[in-house]
Parts: C-alpha cells; structure tokens; sequence
C-alpha cells in the first residue's frame, strides 16, 4: 500500500486516529503512536481530548446490574439498547414455551445460558469504557465489526419464528432435521459479510 | 454506541476477531445437523465449540497486530 | 517502522479452550480413561501449562517488538475462575456417580426414549422344571398360564441422546432362552454393555408347576400362583409375590416386600422399606433392617425377625406382628413369644405359652385377656413394665424395680410389697397354684392391673 500523499511512496504505517497510510516523511510519532499531522493537530487543539472526562461510573455494579435483562444497559444510559436486551430476554423464554424440537429446544437453552452471560459482560464493558473515557466497546446490538445492527435482526428472526409456531407452521418432519441449516447460513452470511470488508 | 467516525480497523489480529462470532455461528449450527443425522448427538459434541474457540483465540494471539488501528 | 504499544491477548487464552475442548470430548467417548479423576490428581500440570504460555508470550513479545503481554489480564482471570469451577464439578460429579450408581442424574430434555415389546415364541417345558428370569434393569411379572408353556413377553425400552442412536441399542439387545441343568434361563444377552440406558421388562406366563428365579437389579417383581418355589432378588425395587405352594425367599436392597398366601416358608433379607406378610403356612423369617412399617400376620409355624432393632421369635402367631418406628405390637400367639430389643417400646397381647420380653429403653405393656398358663418374664432398663391379668387369673410374682415403684390392683394374703431404698418389690402367690411372673426393671414403675 502507498502513502496516501505521496503517492509513490511505500507506507510504513497507519495513522491511528484516521487510519491514512502514511510514508516516513508524513508519520509522526507520539509515545510509541502513530499520527497524521492533521490528526496530530487536531488532537491538541481539543482540550477536552486530552482529558477524558471520568463519569461516575462503576463497572462492577454494571456487572451486577446486568445480570437482569436491560438494568445494566439503562445504568448506563442505553436505554434503546436496554429494550432491546428485554425483548431477547423475553423472546428466548417464549421460544422455550413453544412446541419446538428438541434439538432445538436445547439450542434455545444454550443461547439463553449465552445471552445471560453476555448482559453483564457488556454492561461491564460498557461501563469501564464510560469510566476511563475511551470510546464505548463496539457491540451486537448496533455495529460490531461489519456495522449491521445484528441486534436487530436476533430479535425480528425470533419474533417471526414464535409466530410461525403459533400458526403451527413449524410441526414440518423436514423441519425438525434440518433447522441446524440455517444457523450455518446466518453464520455464514456474516463471514462472508466480514471476509469482503476484510479485503 | 460506537464511533461511527472510527475507520475499521484491517490489521490481520482484528481480522481473525472479527472471524470469531460467524465461526461460532456455523460451528454450532454444524454440530446440531451431526446430532440429527448421525448417532452422535450435540450434547456428546460440544466441547467442538470450545476446541473451535480455542483455535481462533491461539490464531488471533498470534497474528501480528501490523497497521492496527484505535485503542 | 512497525506500531508499538498496543497489547496481544496472550496465548494461553486459546491453548486452555483446546485443551479443555480436548478434555471433555475424551471424557465422553473413552470413558475408560477416567479423565476427572486424573484431573483430580493432575491439576498442577495446568499451573505448568500456564507458565509455559506465558513464556512464549513473553519471548514472542520481545522477538516482535510488541509490549509484552500482561500476567494475567481481567478477561482471563474470569475464564480460569470459570474453567476451575467447571472441572471441579466434572470431578465431583463423577465420585459422586461412583459412590452411588442408583442415583439417576439425568437431563430428560437431551435424551430419546424408544420402546418395543418383543413375544418370543412359546416354548413347552416340563414339569417342575425351574425357570430363571434375569434382568439388570427392569421389572419382572411372572403368572400361571393353563397349559405347558413358557411364554415370555419383553419390553425394551432404550435412551439415548437421539432416536437413532436409541433404535441401535433395542436392535443389539437380544433376549435368550437357555436350557441348563435343571431348567430355563431366559435373560437379555448382552444387557450389560448398555449398562443403564436399555431397560427390558419381563412379563412370563409359567405352567402352575413350575420353580422360579427372577432377579433383577433395578426394577419390581411381581410374581403370583405358582406351585413351585420362588426366589427373588432385587436392588432397588419392590417385591410382590402371592398365591405359593411352596417356599419364598426375597432378598432387598432398597423397596418394599408384600408377601401373601404362601403354603411353604417365607424368608426375606437385606434392606428396604416395608414389609406386608400375611398368611404363611410355614416359617416366616424376616433378617436385615426394614425402615418403613413391618406387618406381618397369622403365620402358622414360627416367625423370626432380626435386626437392629430387636430379635423375635413368636411361635404360631395368629394375630399381627408390627414393627413401626419406635413400637413393637404382638397380638395373638399360640405358642411362645419371645423378644428382645431396645430402645423401643412394647406392646404384648395375649400370648398362650411362655412369653419372655427383655427391653433396655422403652415401656413394657402386656395384656392377657386369659389367665397365663406359662411362665412370664420381663426384664426392663429404663422404662416402665404395665402387666394387665384377668380377675381369676393364678399366679407366682416377683417384681422388682430397681429405682421406681411397683403398683398392684391384685391383692392376696400372701402378697408381699416392700419398699428399699427406693427400690420397691411386690413377691408372693395370688389364688392357686399358677405359672411364675418375674418382672424386673431397673427404671421405672411397674404397674399390675387387674382386668375383669
């Protein structure tokens, strides 16, 4: 890859700010850091991003908070994310009441098991990244990585499927061997989604 | 929520991360067909997810973190 | 020119998760390798292990120029917490599986049950032949049929962790009909390659004349009618067993025993629960420790139970038998009855020849609604002794208690009460001549009533 000003330049680095590739001549070098010079001065100028401001924030009781669905989002201060987190809540324990099979009964255990562990978790995560002033941990909900809100799609995806076995169109024999199916194509919609953004 | 300003970061270490969820995805939709369809089951498999798991982790730590970008 | 500062995760994460991976999956599928137990013993190997990945950590750290990763990071002081917890349960799990192989520990939800009923094709045997039915897992109902017959029925029902690998494990069971000896052996063949997961019930229709043996390891016999004699054995169920020309023997582990009608004699030992015994025209014994209520009732020749609580012996017993949490009660004995026990209390009626009761801890009460014919001797530790004779009875009495009182309804010229110490004594004659009483208590009041 080539400096993005000179652009004949091999690039040695990347600014860590803006992500620019830049050459010797334009990196400058804070503490081990890589920068532009726009995003160097930039830097400097704010006061307010030198220092970062510290909430009052307690990621341990985050933690604890989290442990019941959306009171660690609503502690700190996400409340759309904290809905979000009840509605995933809700919907597992409705798929649990429905007449599914049980392999995927026991699917349906195991992301429940996964989901209670992973509030707190990111509540946690959360809340220490509010404390210490550094950008919020990039999340399912409303990014991650390849920035589709996969949050969004978990909770239409069970929404659909509690409807369909209330009507009764989930009792299909296929159905119960095949399931697993899908899983391996949502999965591997996203790698493919994320290999081309890789590359 | 996070930065939208924040560029994606390409450096082979976040690449592996990013890897992790889908491949956890398939894996555990992989290990359920097996359960339908052979005599084995999910719940004699799982520990597949965790050797799954493990292989990415050991992959992502050993990745270099060249032209890594943010914290 | 590469990018300081920023920090790898460190190696080990990644290496314990394959590890542990590793682990569970030869734990399930080489279960002869006994994993949990030698994680019980090998433990420190991890803290080795986890040395050796920090080294490399460190050592790749400085070969890229990276930061050196840190000792321990927050996300990985969780995993190891969690990881240690996980495999202490594993271990726990597995000893405590061991020490108790009765206890179903199982997650209905993962697991598929399958079930047929096979009739196998009857097959003629002679008369008073002896049959065997044997099962590790399961019940066994056996009943008399008209004709020459072996007729065997069984149920196989298999669980397994899907439908498939169910319908294997009915597939390889095969039951056999074998001719020994002095009989018929009819068991499954290979049942105990599927330890625990094939249950095969038996139900046998047998010719009257027939001997039988049923075991079974975890299930409930019930068998009815035959004219032969009848042996069960059984560790965790119940045993039913009525209408016997001949004798019964039972032996129990943990269930209860219902026995009745039987022209021959009934032993039953071990453990278990409850004991019903009714009608037996020969010898009943009863050997081991019961725990629920043991009745038993009208046994012709004489009856037997032992245990901790106490031995008794009652010859011909026509009334009852009952043996509850802290009581004993006989009723009704042609012959002579003799106990012995402690820490409970008694309760005696009517017994016609010679009753002899020694009691350490608890009250003594006899009744006679007859004047005794034969002797009576009672020997208390710490409790009270309560004799109730009719009006004319004719009798001998030494009473004696140690530390407490002796009351008498009776009154008679040459009876004696004396008091020493503390220690009162009642000795003398009432009307004619008439067996000896001897009553003696160390604690306790001893009361002599007079019933109309």
């Amino acid at each position: 890859m080539n400096c993005a000003v000179h652009t004949n330049v091999e690039a040695t680095g990347f600014c860590r700010n803006c992500g620019k590739a830049l050459c010797p001549e334009c990196t400058r070098e804070v503490r081990g850091a890589l920068y532009c010079e726009q995003c160097l001065a930039g830097l400097l100028s704010a006061p307010s991003a030198l220092e970062p401001g510290k909430a009052e924030v307690n990621p341990g009781l985050a933690a604890t908070l989290g442990i019941i669905p959306g009171l660690g989002a609503v502690y700190n201060g996400e409340y759309m994310k904290a809905l979000i987190h009840v509605l995933i809540f809700a919907g597992l324990i409705a798929a649990l009441s429905s007449d599914l099979p049980d392999s995927a009964t026991a699917f349906v255990i195991v992301a429940f098991i996964c989901f209670c562990f992973y509030m707190p978790i990111e509540a946690y995560r959360t809340a220490r990244a509010r404390r210490d002033g550094q950008p919020e941990p990039a999340n399912l909900i409303d990014g991650g990585e390849s920035r589709k809100p996969i949050g969004a799609f978990i909770l239409i995806g069970i929404g659909v499927l509690i409807l369909l076995g209330n009507f009764g169109l989930l009792q299909q024999e296929w159905l119960r061997k095949t399931w697993p199916v899908a899983l391996i194509l949502i999965g591997g919609f996203i790698l493919w989604d994320r290999l081309k953004k890789n590359s | 929520m996070s930065d939208p300003t924040q560029p994606v970061c390409h450096c082979p270490y976040c690449k592996i991360r990013g890897l992790m969820g889908p491949l956890m995805i398939i894996t555990v939709g992989i290990l359920f067909l097996i359960g339908e369809y052979t005599r084995f089951s999910f719940m004699e498999l799982w520990p597949i997810l965790l050797i799954v798991a493990g292989v990415v982790l050991t992959a992502r730590s050993l990745a270099s973190k060249e032209g890594h970008l943010g914290s | 020119m590469s990018n300081g500062g920023p920090q790898r995760s460190s190696i080990f994460s990644g290496l314990l998760l394959i590890v542990l991976g590793v682990l569970f999956l030869l734990a399930r599928f080489h279960p002869d390798l006994r994993i949990w137990h030698l994680f019980w013993r090998f433990w420190p190997v991890l803290i080795i292990l986890w040395g050796v990945a920090k080294l490399v950590d460190h050592m790749s750290a400085q070969h890229s120029g990276d930061a050196r990763p840190p000792l321990l990071t927050g996300g990985e002081a969780a995993l190891l917490l969690l990881v240690v917890f996980v495999l202490a349960g594993m271990g726990i799990y597995t000893k405590v599986r061991e020490k108790h192989p009765d206890m179903n520990i199982d997650m209905d939800l993962f697991k598929h049950k399958s079930s047929q009923t096979v009739e196998l094709p009857p097959r003629t045997i002679p008369a008073g032949a002896h049959v065997t039915v044997t099962t590790a897992l399961g019940g066994i109902v056996a009943h008399v049929g008209d004709g020459n017959d072996l007729r065997v029925s069984v149920t196989e029902t298999a669980e397994a962790a899907n439908e498939d690998a169910a319908a294997d494990l009915i597939k390889s069971l095969k039951i056999v009909i074998e001719q020994t000896r002095d009989g018929y052996d009819v068991h499954p063949a290979n049942q105990e390659e599927n330890e625990g997961q094939v249950t095969v019930d038996f139900d046998v229709t047998l010719p009257k004349s027939v001997s039988l043996t049923a075991n079974s390891r975890r299930g409930d016999v019930s068998i009815s009618g035959l004219a032969g004699a009848v042996i069960v054995t059984t560790k965790t169920g119940d045993v039913e067993v009525h209408d016997i020309g001949s004798d019964v023997t039972a032996q129990l582990t943990k269930g209860d025993a219902r026995i009745d009608n039987i022209t021959g004699n009934v032993r039953i030992m071990g453990r278990g629960n409850e004991i019903e015994m009714n009608d037996v025209a020969g010898d009943a014994t009863v050997q081991g420790e019961f725990f629920g209520p043991v009745r038993i009732r009208n046994v012709n020749k004489t009856t037997h139970y032992t245990s901790q609580a106490g031995d008794l012996t009652l010859s011909h017993l026509t009334g009852r038998l009952e043996l509850d949490s802290g009581d004993i009660s006989v009723s009704d004995v042609g012959g002579f009855a003799k106990l012995a026990t402690h820490d409970k209390d008694i309760e005696v009626e009517n017994v016609a020849g010679r009753l002899d009761i020694a009691g350490t801890h608890g009250d003594i009460k006899v009744t006679y609604a007859q004047p005794p014919r034969e002797e009576i001797n009672i020997a208390n530790g710490t409790g009270e002794v309560d004799l109730t004779l009719p009006a004319k009875s004719n009798f001998e009495i030494s009473a004696i208690s140690r530390s407490g009182e002796v009351q008498s309804d009776f009154e008679a010229p040459s009876l004696k009460p004396a008091d020493n110490n503390g220690s009162g004594s009642l000795t003398g004659k009432v009307g004619a001549a008439g067996p000896k009483i001897s009553i003696v208590t160390s604690y306790g009041t001893i009361y002599l009533r007079k019933s109309s």
